[in-house]
């Protein structure tokens, strides 16, 4: 789901913080009232830099967790496992892996002439999520608005 | 442009440090450090490049509440517009929500038109009249899951257009004030010669617009041009002279969305048209003029400040069954909030609600 895309979360009692990540990225930031790190959800994708300059181990990748909302709405964080895929980009193509489709490079992409590549992940049995999942879907959606229909392409 | 430039033409130097700017601002309220007073004064003392490289510049939500109460009259608003187009060069691009899709979006369609088709209702692609429509497609995409109901948005426009009278023809685009608001004017000047060629093309007018933003982008932020514009609200409060009954079971309220209210000075025309459909309105605390904002403009830096200042919005509008707002986007952020939220509210578009009640 992409309004609430929650990556990466803390675990405020582990933490010491040191703030080396407050340092290395913009979207979280310290609450020095309560003395609590914060992670912007909405604008966090995921890179994992945090995750690894931790020293203590309070930042975490969020894996195949699905937070209910209601009955009907489920929602699915990023669902990515570090399969170590390589992320590719030339003059004619970029390839992204289906569960780190960046919607906004993505189309972006399009728009400088190049075509989009959704391949499946490595480690594909250990995800939920299908190849068709919510984003590609979107992407090609709103491509269609436009009229373009050949510029992306999911590949197994 | 250079910062003492910008300093000159926004009258920043009026300022008399009175700080009821700051004392007004939402964002100040959750968010301690950020303070169009100290924003100002720091820019005169100089300290341009600490101003030019901060990320502060990207919480303003550019509401206008700060201008309205300012008493020597600074232009916060162009201020902060042309500090984030100076921003921007010096590689500062703040944090964009929803990975950015919507900057993409209005690249692509510089280049590429949207398919038209996408609204039910009587349309002659031949009439002088438009309906602008905006961003409501890519809407309903990318808040598949909030049920945003954009097109029902559009179609109700179009259905009360046809009921009195008007059979529009349709402008599919982006007006560009996303890119405008933060601070990419080479986009937005792209944009906007792109609509003007269709306006011209189409011999359009007069033209309606449904989103409180686009109306202002065409009104106040493009070139003077010898076309009528209207928002669909005004076109009603004009045409509409019955009086329809209605079952009033639910209680209402209106939230004035910023770029209606504050910055096109549009009240009382909405507050009509929901009078004459019987629609009766219990007011929140803060209305008209000094209505608070939504929380988030322009797609950027979205967090969990932002939801303070919704949420504070939203506890305001407790008394009500349906809170009405004139700004999709208004929208869409309530019914963020509401998703993950308990609240007992329901949010609709000013038009979905007349289109409902006009039969």
């Amino acid at each position: 789901m992409l309004f609430k895309q929650i990556p990466v979360e803390i675990d405020n009692d582990a933490c010491s913080k040191c703030r080396i990540c407050v340092s290395l990225c913009e979207c979280i930031s310290y609450d020095e009232e309560n003395n609590l790190i914060f992670i912007n959800a909405i604008s966090c994708k995921g890179c994992g830099i945090c995750v690894s300059s931790c020293p203590s181990n309070a930042l975490q990748h969020i894996f195949d967790r699905v937070f209910v909302l209601s009955e009907s709405k489920e929602i699915k964080p990023f669902d990515c496992v570090n399969c170590g895929y390589e992320f590719f980009e030339d003059k004619e193509k970029i390839i992204f892996c289906s569960r780190r489709l960046d919607m906004g490079k993505a189309i972006e992409s399009v728009f400088k002439g190049k075509r989009v590549v959704v391949k499946d992940c490595l480690l594909v049995e250990k995800t939920t999520t299908k190849i068709d999942n919510e984003k590609t879907k979107k992407m090609k959606e709103i491509l269609e608005l436009f009229g373009i229909e050949d510029k992306i392409k999911v590949e197994k | 442009m250079t910062l003492e430039k910008i300093i000159d033409s926004s009258q920043v130097f009026y300022c008399v440090e009175c700080r009821k700017c700051s004392s007004i601002c939402p964002v100040t309220r959750v968010y301690g450090e950020f303070s169009p007073a100290s924003f100002v004064e720091r820019c005169l003392i100089g300290f341009h490049d600490e101003i030019l490289h901060s990320m502060d510049i990207w919480k303003c939500l550019e509401c206008g509440l700060c201008e309205s109460v300012c008493p020597s009259g600074v232009k916060f608003l162009d201020f902060m517009r042309e500090i984030r187009n100076m921003a921007r060069e010096k590689g500062n691009f703040g944090i964009a929500t929803h990975e950015g899709v919507f900057e993409s979006i209005a690249k692509l369609t510089t280049k590429n038109d949207i398919k038209e088709g996408w609204i039910d209702g009587e349309i002659d692609e031949t009439s002088n009249i438009a309906y602008f429509v905006g961003c409501l497609p890519f809407f309903d995409i990318i808040f598949k899951e909030l049920e945003i109901n954009a097109k029902n948005i559009a179609d109700s426009t179009v259905k009360l257009l046809n009921k009195y009278g008007v059979i529009p023809s349709i402008i599919y685009g982006c007006c560009g004030h996303d890119a405008l608001w933060t601070g990419n004017k080479e986009l937005f000047n792209k944009l906007m010669e792109k609509n003007l060629e269709i306006l011209k093309k189409k011999g359009i007018e007069k033209i309606i617009f449904s989103c409180p933003e686009c109306y202002r982008t065409f009104k106040m932020d493009y070139p003077e041009m010898d076309i009528e514009l209207m928002h669909i609200s005004e076109f009603l409060d004009k045409n509409m002279k019955e009086s329809v009954k209605g079952e009033n079971e639910k209680t209402y309220t209106f939230h004035d969305s910023c770029r209606l209210g504050r910055h096109l000075g549009i009240y009382e025309e909405p507050r009509n048209v929901l009078k004459k459909i019987d629609v009766e309105i219990k007011e929140m605390e803060h209305n008209r003029e000094m209505a608070l904002c939504c929380g988030t403009s322009s797609w950027m830096n979205c967090d969990w400040k932002s939801e303070e200042i919704r949420e504070k919005r939203l506890e305001e509008a407790k008394h009500a069954d349906v809170l009405i707002t004139t700004c999709p986007k208004c929208k869409i952020h309530f019914k963020c909030t509401l998703s993950h939220k308990n609240y007992n509210l329901e949010i609709k578009d000013f038009v979905e609600v007349v289109a409902e009640r006009i039969k």
